[in-house]
Formats: C-alpha cells, sequence, structure tokens
C-alpha cells in the first residue's frame, strides 16, 4: 500500500527542474546546461514553451477583492473587541454565556450588540460610507426577517389529527410517579451545574453554625472577628508546620500538637472561608449556566405565557 | 380570578392522562409553528399539512414516553424536523429517477417507471403558495441549504436560541453558529439589491 508516502515522492524531477529555470532559481551552470539541451531536444523547447506560457497567464490573474461585508466586518470587530479585563469580567457575570463569535453583524441579528460593539460600529459608520451601507443592510434584513410570519394549516386541521390519535388511558399512579421521578432528572447543563453546586450544602451548613454563634454576641464586630480568623488561621498554620517538621524528623507529635487548630473556632474560621469562596463560585455557576438557561424561552412558550 | 394558563409540560402530562382538551391546547398552540417550520422547508402546502398531521399524531401518540425534562416544544420540533429531512432526501432520491427506474432496462419497463409530470399550468394551492411565500425573503430562504434553511427558521421564526437548535436538530453548537452565520451571509448577498 502507498499510504502515507510523502509527498515528495510523487514530484517528477523533471518538472521540477524545468519549474526551477523558470523562475530562475537554477545555478547559472545548470541554466546553461538546460538551454543546451533544450537547443537539440524539440520535445523539450515544446513543454518549456507550454509551462511558460502558463506562467505568464498567472501573472496577469487578478486577485478579486474581498466584499465589502468582510472588510467592514473584521474592522468593526477588531474594534469592538473587549479588552481582557472586560472577558474576565463577562465571563464572571456570565454575560459572555452563548455570544456567538462569528462577528459584530450576527450581534445586530441576535440583538445582542455590547456596548462597544454599538460604538464601534456608530464610529466605523460615520466616518465610512461604504460601511455604513454594509451596516445599514444588516439592519435591514434583520428587519425582514424579523417580519417573517407564520402560516396557519387549512381549516380542520386538529379535527384531521385527532381522528388519529389514540387517546391513552389513565396511567395507575405508580407509572405517574416514575415519569414524574423521570422528570428529575435534569438536562446535560442542569446536570453539570447541580454537579458543580454540591458545595450550596456546606456554604448553607456553614452560614447556618456562624449566625447561630455570632448573631446575638455583642462582642462579635468586624474587626475582633477579622483579629480572630488571623489568630486562628496563624495559629493552625503553626500547628500544621510544626507537626510536618516533627514528622520529617521522627519526633513523635506532641500530644497537643494540634490543639489550637483542632479548636472549635479555628475549624469554623476554615469553614468560613471555604463557604465565602462556595458562594462565590456557586453565584459564577448561577450567572454561567441557570440564569442563561431561563432565558432561553421560545417564541411560542413567550406568546403562552407559561406558568 | 382567572386560573394561570398551564404550561407545556402540564398539559403534556395531562393529555398522557387521556385529556383530549390537552392534546388540543397543545395542538392550538403548536399547528401554526410547526405547520410553518415544515412549510417553508418544502414549499408545498399539501405535503407541508400531510408532514405536520404525521408530526403531531407521532408526537400525541408517543406522549407517554415524554421527558418532562425537556421541553415539550424542542420535543415537537425535533419530530418535525426529522420527517422533513426525511421527506426531502425521498424527494431528491425520486427526482433522480424521473425518467424511470435505474434498475429498468427494456423501454416497456422505463416507460412503466417514469414519473408522469403534472400540468404546467397553476394549480389553486400553487397560487396561495406563490402569494405566501413570493416574497423576495422567502425565496432567498428557499435557496438556501434544507440545514442552513432549518437553522434559520428556528432562530428567526421560533426564537430558539443557539443552544436550542443545537439540541433539537442534534448538532454541535459551534456548527449551529457557523450555519447560521452562513446563512445569513448568503441571504444578505440574496437580498442585495433591496438591502
Amino acid at each position: 500500500m502507498k499510504r502515507n508516502r510523502p509527498e515528495t515522492d510523487t514530484l517528477d524531477p523533471r518538472a521540477t527542474r524545468l519549474f526551477a529555470y523558470l523562475d530562475g532559481e537554477l545555478s547559472p551552470v545548470d541554466r546553461s546546461a538546460l538551454e543546451v539541451e533544450a537547443a537539440a531536444d524539440p520535445a523539450l523547447r515544446a513543454e518549456l514553451r507550454a509551462f511558460r506560457s502558463i506562467f505568464a497567464s498567472m501573472k496577469d490573474l487578478v486577485s478579486p477583492a474581498p466584499p465589502p461585508d468582510l472588510e467592514v466586518s473584521v474592522i468593526a470587530a477588531l474594534q469592538a473587541r473587549p479588552t481582557p479585563l472586560h472577558r474576565l469580567w463577562g465571563w464572571f457575570t456570565g454575560s459572555l454565556h452563548g455570544q456567538p463569535p462569528v462577528g459584530p453583524f450576527d450581534a445586530i441579528l441576535d440583538g445582542r450588540l455590547t456596548a462597544r460593539q454599538v460604538a464601534a460600529l456608530s464610529s466605523l459608520a460615520a466616518r465610512d460610507a461604504k460601511a455604513a451601507r454594509v451596516i445599514a443592510g444588516w439592519r435591514r434584513l434583520g428587519h425582514e426577517l424579523s417580519r417573517l410570519p407564520e402560516f396557519a394549516p387549512a381549516h380542520g386541521f386538529a379535527d384531521r389529527v385527532m381522528a388519529r390519535v389514540t387517546l391513552p388511558e389513565a396511567r395507575p399512579s405508580r407509572a405517574r410517579a416514575a415519569v414524574w421521578i423521570r422528570g428529575l432528572w435534569p438536562r446535560r447543563q442542569e446536570r453539570l451545574a447541580a454537579a458543580s453546586g454540591i458545595a450550596f450544602g456546606p456554604t448553607a451548613a456553614v452560614a447556618g453554625m456562624a449566625y447561630l454563634l455570632f448573631a446575638n454576641n455583642p462582642l462579635v464586630t468586624l474587626s475582633n472577628l477579622g483579629s480572630f480568623l488571623w489568630d486562628k488561621g496563624r495559629e493552625a498554620f503553626l500547628g500544621v508546620s510544626q507537626s510536618l517538621f516533627d514528622a520529617g524528623l521522627g519526633i513523635p507529635a506532641a500530644p497537643g500538637g494540634f490543639a489550637g487548630m483542632a479548636s472549635t473556632p479555628a475549624i469554623l474560621a476554615s469553614l468560613l472561608l471555604v463557604g465565602g469562596l462556595t458562594l462565590v463560585s456557586a453565584w459564577i455557576l448561577y450567572r454561567n449556566i441557570f440564569r442563561t438557561t431561563a432565558v432561553y424561552t421560545t417564541a411560542s412558550e413567550r406568546r403562552h405565557v407559561s406558568v | 380570578m382567572q386560573s394561570p394558563v398551564p404550561d407545556d409540560r402540564a398539559l403534556a402530562a395531562q393529555a398522557a392522562q387521556g385529556s383530549e382538551k390537552a392534546f388540543r391546547e397543545l395542538l392550538r398552540r403548536y399547528e401554526r409553528p410547526v405547520f410553518s417550520l415544515i412549510y417553508r422547508m418544502v414549499r408545498d402546502r399539501g405535503i407541508a399539512e400531510d408532514l405536520s398531521q404525521e408530526t403531531f399524531i407521532r408526537t400525541f401518540n408517543a406522549i407517554a414516553s415524554y421527558n418532562p425534562g425537556y421541553k415539550f416544544s424542542s420535543w415537537i420540533f425535533k419530530i418535525a424536523h426529522n420527517l422533513t429531512i426525511d421527506h426531502l432526501r425521498k424527494k431528491r432520491i425520486d427526482t433522480i429517477s424521473i425518467h424511470g427506474s435505474p434498475d429498468a432496462v427494456t423501454p416497456d419497463e422505463q416507460a412503466r417507471t417514469r414519473l408522469v409530470l403534472e400540468s404546467t399550468h397553476e394549480r389553486p394551492d400553487a397560487y396561495v403558495e406563490n402569494i405566501e411565500l413570493g416574497g423576495q425573503i422567502e425565496a432567498a430562504i428557499a435557496r438556501l441549504r434544507p440545514e442552513y434553511r432549518a437553522v434559520t427558521l428556528l432562530r428567526h421564526v421560533e426564537g430558539y436560541s443557539y443552544q436550542e437548535i443545537a439540541d433539537i436538530l442534534e448538532l454541535p453548537l459551534g456548527t449551529v453558529k457557523t450555519y447560521i452565520h452562513r446563512a445569513r451571509l448568503e441571504l444578505k448577498a440574496a437580498l442585495a439589491p433591496i438591502t
């Protein structure tokens, strides 16, 4: 089998030599040798003539200019390109979710132009008449598409359908329960969100405990809480370092080596920290997945006002 | 106080319990969107009615297997789209054999399997179709490839999100974005004189 044969194997050395000659890439010695050879060989002369004619006609080929849409699209996209900070903020707030990455014209038709894109397109249209025409054309297309009507089937359609539908018998409650349970298993995106948002439970537990412990204590102020967290955190860090150091030297851990870390406030402090971070991550998940999923309603559902 | 309008999932659950009223309400909600999608795909009222009818019959007869974890609208559009694409594929095969079956060897066999073309006089329903689908934008949509046409209609007529279109057509999200982008470019080019 000749699979994966290198491309160079298929090159004809004779043609390669002729191309090099026509491209002016042969050394003076090789060039003279070829010219002598061609003078004596009519077939080689004819071949050279044919290639020379092809090369000449290729020089006359005109590169087609890109369509104005492409040019305007690239300029507008470059001008409206979000900065890394904008991107980070967009990801954090979930506003990048579902954004088509294909350019400002799709954003026009999707009604999702960002403020930067609006500004970029406006300034481009103001200084370039061609760009203004292109942008207006896209807006017009969006307008035409938004006016496409829905058609109705002929009268009596519902009756014709219903005549051929077998009405199911009422299912027993066990079967209904099975369907209800199956409905609890969400779609892929929601499964992902559920799996990632498992930290909600611990966060709620920590927040509840913190509330019970601190809410009614007059000694709990922001500065007291800060010093407390700092002391306990430091204590825990030193406790762990000491025990690791001792373990490295083979010294058995002193009875109370973890005393500071194991104290209830230290655990609470750690849990609070984890809880805080969990809340942030849950918020990001919510903005990026749940919130945007809820936005996806069909025109039909909007018309029929779902509960 | 007015009772709240039940959503599609609740209606589907009632329909699965044998409620004809629920079936009729689902029909009322979706007959126009489903018919419009199919009509613009096949551009023939009669065929569009047959395919729409088949879509509802299949959907309703399988209502017991409907998973409320998914949108009812996505489910019914998926069935409608699959039926339409099957029809378009079949039609393409039929049009190839307009001069008789490729297996026909003798002139007699070819004559028997040849498709009989209808009269070139305009049918009444064709007249209606010309009025309904005769606009420039409709003509431009009709010239799109079926895949591009489907994504464009689901996006612009039914207002589905990219992700929902990907779910309905069972395509990767990136492919849907590319199809929509290319379809728009083609529409823009086709409508250049008016845009």
